[in-house]
């Protein structure tokens, strides 16, 4: 049971979220995220005709991938996969080149309008390190976000993923995310293509 | 699940246990940059009336981040984006941080800083002036928040005139409620319902108790299986989450519920026992009541099919418990009062008082024996409400001095410019006192402004109406200080080590309200000081909490700081009905379905308004909606304005393509009152016949980030507002009409028709 | 399915203008290099007054190109980071060597060919071919492994960067030579018979061009649907007009005609279809880079 080493997971249970924007601001608060630039955010998307339409939200931050393209490519070996399974960045060897927001499929690296270097959610490690759990999951007031190891058969985790149909944005892109979405609609992932910005 | 323990009190909870404590979960948090621990204090967050148990974490002297208490029953942990916001609001570099006397004309802007010594002066010779010659009754106090300290000091006045906007706002609801149980707000347990019809409220958004409603509402509804049904003009976040959302004409909900019953009562699918005993109606006069209303009639006033109605009814009365729970969405309108009554008959047909699921009364803290009362309900307040500055001008009423605590009337009143006129008109006012965190549209006007503590800074109690039948006393104790040098050294509880406390940071003058009221009451002296005998906010806490806990109690008081919350284990349940777990409904007063005075209208029945029979096209009405950004606190927070900066007029997209209006256009909307230009929003989320906007935008003062505006401060993120070109919105409340409802007295806020033109 | 995003939040570009400058920049290089190399490589003689022109623009443009990439990173006094803390993996790795390795090869290359000595010359010159090759390749691998963005992510970019870089080198050349010939030597006169033949290996690069185009356009449109939206972006959305009227038809079609009708061949026609194609070649490369993630990911 613990033999398998450990690998923490996000699961996000969208049926369970309102749209609150907790986390995107507890984590504004927890990383002192600047303006201008999120590590996790809600996107909302209107589907259907009236009086059958519908809305989703959609949270989203980084996957923290097993195969993380973002750590592939970036040239000074600033990005960093732990054993745990935690993608982090490392601030003082970042050179601030961009090329892993660029390959990322997700687009939730930026970089800091003053530090110029990447950033990313790293799903709180200086928390979870401490044995709590990352600020937008604590924060979160319906238990829509859960945190924990995915291969610990007794975590609230890998329980609720047991019994759920899980499912990964974009699993096309072979990063192997490790952020689960039950409930995950389709149309609410896909970008809309409208070119007016 | 927080900090990964399975959430028990509240809705896993039996009726026997109750009374105990929720278990002592970790409320730790680390530095991202040091990994040294953070300073934990507990406390109780007031951006709404919910009242959630919260900790705000201290970085050194700086507040740094603020997450639910993962032990109090309410909120159990969770917390909203507001809540996170009270950070924004204690480290605003905006904030009204010294008492400021005005210079020139009202509303030029120009001020000058004064000391607290001479605003004390100041207002307490008016007060004093005011006693003296027995005109104390146009003191007029217009508070936006309870306060048990202001309510003492006023009190202890004799008659000043209060505005009470919680009772003002909520007034068709509460009139309603108070009117057929006695008590002005009633428990929803959703949390342990089957069956739940939601009309015209948003407690996925907001709610008087949002966080602990919300959560049980998911919980119950994903976790157990109950069926949510909502009906709302427009797709709120709560419609979105809903299991079936029914859009209705804006307000018709009264007949909805009507017909629901009516079908009820048909098909004997009521609880008649509960009927015959507990209300004041008969099972045959209830159905002759409803007889009229058939859910054909229904589905041509709402638009809600007949059959839907037929099948959520019965539902509702056989796929138990069940409960009906309502909002602003059906209460601020002409017939508000009415929609409130029908809507609560469908929850006395099914016996819903006292019942698991169903609804409760508040159970309200205090020992047998206790001295003090206990701390007023922030649903509650004081009783004596009068209508806004409009009303009290028309009933020719005198105006000395008006003072404005955390009220912002001038942006928030219905017509809010002709409350601005009102307030402007130094004939009218003589004199106008703002206190505030902010200086705020009606703070623009005033003769002196006052700079309020935030509820992160100062000492205060509040009970909280509980969920889960746990009588709970918050306790709310400074997370930061922010006193000013000079009254740090004339506090009593003043130490030279002090100063070495990083409590104790004089960064600005903002004082907690209490403590203005007690310096007021010590010049002012007399009979008012008798009654206010404390020195400061901190004494008046501890010992009104001492007299709650009883002898012997500055142990537990030290206890309550370190929770943030007390429960009351109810000792003395047997003689205090309220703090039963259940209470015998038959030695308690019947359900009043018939009124006694509502003489508009004894019965609960429907009536249809009439200004809603739409005559032209381009004829809309107008519903304004809250939002999780916004609300007390929140119109200057950097991190909810990035998020949500404009409001949009949401218009139904078919009806707006047929009027030639895209997505994005321009349009004026104009109602009576007034007209406004806004960018259109075109969604396939509401009625054809409504548009909608979002309160709390089109802020002309306040600050910079209110007025999306990019700006230099002490406060590095200001100057990377990147949304400073898109304008702030507009505020609904200048072309709502105001109208009040004939039976409650309540705003008709949501009743406007409004003129819509497309602008090119 | 009427779909409407009500929120989402606006994504910071990864790479803009500077890297585009960037791609030109080397882009331009590596293609002077080549043609430098056809008489002092490949022994091809006509274009034999090519090749010093060829060797200086080739590490001129390769000194300035790495400033737009300074210009570009966050932190720009950490770039000894990149050779310091290698990562294989990436490709931005294989160009730090490359940035230093190739304009020292172009230095000595260079110095051998003003030397006339040609054997040396020869030597360095086929070290560099596929230096050069790799210079501007490994650009094309660095978009190839954005792996999210549709336009990038085919194994088609790094060729195609390369023929483009050819293409522009030609024309670059073309306009170069002439101004040399014009204004910096005694004569002031032009060989017009290397320029009419500059113009003829042009006019087929371009094709060689508008066919790698070509094939990964039609790809494009027919595989899935990111893919397509990429392919809708550029031929009738928002950079229609920059791809199709100005990098293809302005910078690739027109030239061509006026390189290869004979009719149209004059030096003066040379001049024209040389410009648009060192125009249209510079908004190849913005194109590729900004339509690539014009497209939100999410
Ligand atoms: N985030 C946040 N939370 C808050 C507040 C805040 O400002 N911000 N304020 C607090 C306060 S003071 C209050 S009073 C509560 C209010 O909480 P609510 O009463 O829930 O809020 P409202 O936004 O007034 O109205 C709720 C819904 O009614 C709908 N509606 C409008 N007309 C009709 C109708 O005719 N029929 C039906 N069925 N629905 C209709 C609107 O579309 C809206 O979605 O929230 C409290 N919580
Ligand atoms: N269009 C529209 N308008 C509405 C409604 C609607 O549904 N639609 N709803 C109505 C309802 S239900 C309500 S309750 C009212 C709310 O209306 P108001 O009570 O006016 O509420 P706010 O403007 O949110 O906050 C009032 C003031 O409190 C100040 N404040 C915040 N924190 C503190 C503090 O700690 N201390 C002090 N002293 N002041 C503080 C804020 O700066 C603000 O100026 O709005 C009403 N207006
Ligand atoms: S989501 Fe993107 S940034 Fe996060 S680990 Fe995966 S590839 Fe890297
Ligand atoms: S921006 Fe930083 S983390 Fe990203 S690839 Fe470049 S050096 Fe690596
Ligand atoms: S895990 Fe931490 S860093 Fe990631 S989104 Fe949540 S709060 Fe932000
Ligand atoms: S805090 Fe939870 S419920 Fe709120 S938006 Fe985030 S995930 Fe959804
Ligand atoms: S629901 Fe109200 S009381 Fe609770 S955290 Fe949010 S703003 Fe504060
Ligand atoms: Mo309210």
């Amino acid at each position: 049971m613990k033999g398998k080493k450990k690998r923490l997971a996000v699961l996000v249970d969208l049926r369970k979220c309102i749209g609150c924007d907790a986390c995107s601001l507890a984590c504004k608060s927890e990383n002192d995220v600047p303006l201008g630039v999120w590590r996790t955010w809600v996107k909302k998307v209107e589907k259907g005709q009236y009086p059958h339409s519908k809305e989703f939200f959609l949270p989203i931050l980084c996957n923290n991938c097993e195969n993380p393209i973002c750590v592939t490519v970036c040239p000074v070996n600033a990005g960093i996969k732990r054993p745990d399974g935690i993608v982090y960045i490392d601030p003082h060897r970042c050179i601030g080149c961009r090329y892993c927001m660029a390959s990322c499929p997700y687009g939730v690296r930026y970089i800091h309008p003053r530090r110029k270097i990447a950033e990313k959610c790293y799903w709180c490690h200086h928390r979870v390190d401490a044995g709590l759990e990352p600020a937008c999951v604590q924060a979160c007031p319906t238990d829509a976000l859960l945190f924990g190891d995915m291969n610990d058969p007794e975590s609230e985790i890998s329980k609720v993923a047991a019994e759920n149909a899980i499912q990964v944005i974009k699993p096309e892109s072979g990063t192997d995310p490790h952020t689960f979405y039950i409930a995950l609609d389709i149309d609410s992932v896909e970008a809309i293509k409208s070119e007016d910005k | 699940m927080k900090n990964g323990f399975a959430w028990i009190a509240g809705t896993a909870v039996s009726f026997g246990s109750t009374g105990k404590a929720a278990t002592d979960k970790q409320i730790d948090a680390v530095s991202r940059t040091s990994l040294k621990s953070l300073r934990a204090i507990p406390t109780t967050c007031e951006q709404c009336p919910a009242g959630c148990g919260v900790i705000a974490y201290l970085d050194g002297e700086k507040l740094v981040q603020i997450l639910g208490n993962p032990n109090h029953p309410n909120n159990q942990g969770g917390i909203c984006a507001k809540g996170i916001a009270g950070i924004n609001l204690v480290n605003d570099p905006e904030r009204l941080l010294h008492p400021l006397k005005r210079v020139g004309a009202r509303g030029s802007g120009n001020w000058q800083k004064i000391s607290w010594d001479e605003a004390y002066t100041t207002l307490s010779n008016r007060i004093q002036d005011m006693l003296k010659s027995g005109r104390i009754a146009e003191f007029i106090v217009d508070m936006g928040q309870d306060d048990p300290l202001l309510a003492r000091f006023l009190d202890s006045l004799g008659t000043p005139h209060l505005i009470n906007r919680n009772i003002l706002n909520n007034r068709n609801r509460n009139a309603a409620i108070a009117e057929m149980v006695g008590s002005s707000s009633l428990i929803e347990d959703v949390g342990r319902s089957r069956t739940i019809l939601n009309f015209g409220t948003n407690p996925f958004s907001n709610h008087d108790l949002f966080i602990g409603i919300a959560r049980r509402l998911v919980l119950a509804r994903i976790e157990k299986g109950a069926r949510l049904t909502t009906f709302d003009v427009r797709m709120s976040e709560t419609a979105a989450n809903s299991d079936t959302w029914y859009p209705v004409k804006a307000g018709t909900d009264g007949i909805v519920a009507l017909a629901m019953a009516n079908v009820i009562m048909r098909r004997d699918l009521a609880n008649s026992d509960f009927i015959e005993k507990q209300t004041d109606l008969s099972v045959s006069s209830l159905k002759q009541l409803l007889s009229p209303y058939s859910p054909e009639m229904a589905e041509r006033e709402s638009g809600v099919k007949a059959a839907d109605i037929v099948r959520l009814a019965v539902e509702f009365a056989t796929q138990k418990p069940s409960v009906a729970i309502f909002g602003g969405g059906i209460t601020d309108h002409l017939n508000g009062t009415e929609n409130a009554r029908c809507v609560s008959l469908l929850n006395w047909i099914v016996g819903n008082l006292e019942k698991k699921g169903g609804l409760f009364f508040p159970r309200l803290p205090g020992h047998k024996g206790a001295t003090e009362k206990p701390p007023p309900n922030a649903l509650s307040g004081l009783s004596r409400t009068s209508k806004g500055i409009t009303e009290i001008k028309e009933a020719n009423g005198r105006i000395d001095t008006y003072f404005a605590y955390f009220s912002n009337p001038v942006f928030s009143e219905p017509d809010c410019q002709s409350t601005a006129r009102q307030l402007k008109n130094e004939k009218n006012v003589r004199f106008l006192v703002v206190m505030d965190t902010h200086l705020t549209e009606t703070g623009m006007l005033a003769d002196i402004v006052l700079p309020a503590a935030t509820y992160l800074e100062g000492w205060g109690l509040r009970h909280a109406p509980s969920l889960d039948l746990v009588p709970i006393v918050n306790i709310k104790q400074p997370a930061v200080s922010l006193l000013s040098a000079a009254t740090a050294l004339r506090s009593p509880d003043f130490t030279v080590g002090k100063l070495l406390d990083p409590f104790f940071r004089p960064k600005g003058e903002a004082v907690e309200i209490g403590n203005v009221c007690l310096e007021l009451a010590r010049r002012i002296k007399g009979n008012v000081i008798k009654k206010l005998p404390f020195q400061n906010t901190q004494e008046f806490v501890s010992k009104h909490m001492s007299s709650l806990l009883g002898p012997g109690t500055q142990e537990g008081m030290e206890d309550l700081k370190k929770k943030g919350f007390w429960i009351d284990q109810g000792i003395n349940k047997d003689s205090d009905p309220s703090l039963k777990d259940t209470i015998d409904l038959s030695k308690s007063p019947k359900v009043r379905i018939k009124s006694q005075t509502m003489d508009q209208s004894p019965l609960p029945g429907y009536q249809a308004l009439e200004s809603h029979k739409l005559k032209e096209k381009n004829e809309f009405i107008l519903t304004s909606f809250k939002s999780t950004l916004t609300g007390k606190g929140m119109a200057n927070s950097k991190w909810a304005r990035e998020i949500f900066h404009e409001n949009q007029l949401w218009m139904n997209k078919k009806i707006a393509n047929q009027m030639g209006i895209q997505n994005n256009d321009k349009v004026r909307v104009t109602s009576i009152t007034g007209s406004l230009t806004v960018r259109v929003l075109t969604t396939h989320r509401i009625h054809p016949e409504s548009v909608a906007l979002a309160e709390g935008f089109g802020h002309t003062a306040v600050g910079n980030v209110a007025k999306n505006k990019r700006f230099k401060s002490t406060d590095r993120d200001t100057i990377l507002i990147w949304w400073n070109k898109k304008g702030n919105g507009v505020n609904p409340m200048e072309i709502i009409e105001r109208k009040t409802d004939p039976v409650g007295g309540g705003l008709g806020s949501k009743d406007t028709v409004v003129r819509i033109e497309k602008l090119s | 399915m009427d779909t409407q995003v009500l929120y989402n939040i606006l994504h910071q570009e990864a790479f803009g203008f500077n890297i585009a400058m960037y791609f030109y920049l080397t882009g331009l290089s590596a293609g002077s290099f080549i043609l430098s190399t056809l008489a002092y490589g490949f022994g091809m003689n006509q274009y034999k007054s090519i090749g010093r022109v060829g060797v200086v623009l080739a590490t001129l443009l390769l000194v300035i190109a790495p400033f737009f990439l300074l210009i570009h990173i966050g932190m720009p006094h950490r770039a000894w980071h990149l050779f310091v803390y290698l990562n294989m993996s990436s490709p931005i790795t294989w160009g730090s060597f490359l940035l230093v390795l190739y304009p020292i090869n172009c230095i000595i290359y260079g110095y051998f060919m003003f030397k006339e000595k040609m054997k040396q010359t020869r030597i360095f010159a086929f070290i560099g071919i596929p230096l050069a090759i790799a210079v501007h390749g490994y650009t094309g691998f660095i978009l190839a492994f954005g792996k999210a963005r549709a336009l990038w992510n085919t194994a088609l970019m790094p060729i195609l960067f390369l023929a483009s870089a050819i293409v522009s080198g030609i024309a670059l050349m073309i306009l170069v030579i002439i101004v040399k010939d014009r204004f910096f030597t005694k004569a002031k006169s032009i060989n017009r018979d290397l320029i009419l033949n500059l113009g003829k290996l042009l006019a087929w690069m371009i094709v060689f061009d508008l066919f790698l185009v070509g094939s990964d356009l039609l790809v494009l449109s027919i595989s899935h649907s990111d893919a397509q939206t990429a392919a809708h972006l550029i031929l009738v959305g928002k950079f229609s007009i920059l791809f199709l009227v100005i990098e293809n038809l302005l910078g690739k079609i027109i030239p061509f005609i006026l390189l290869v009708v004979p009719r149209f061949r004059t030096l003066t026609t040379v001049v024209i279809a040389s410009l648009l194609v060192v125009v249209g070649i510079f908004i190849m490369r913005y194109v590729v880079v900004l339509a690539g993630e014009f497209v939100p990911l999410l």
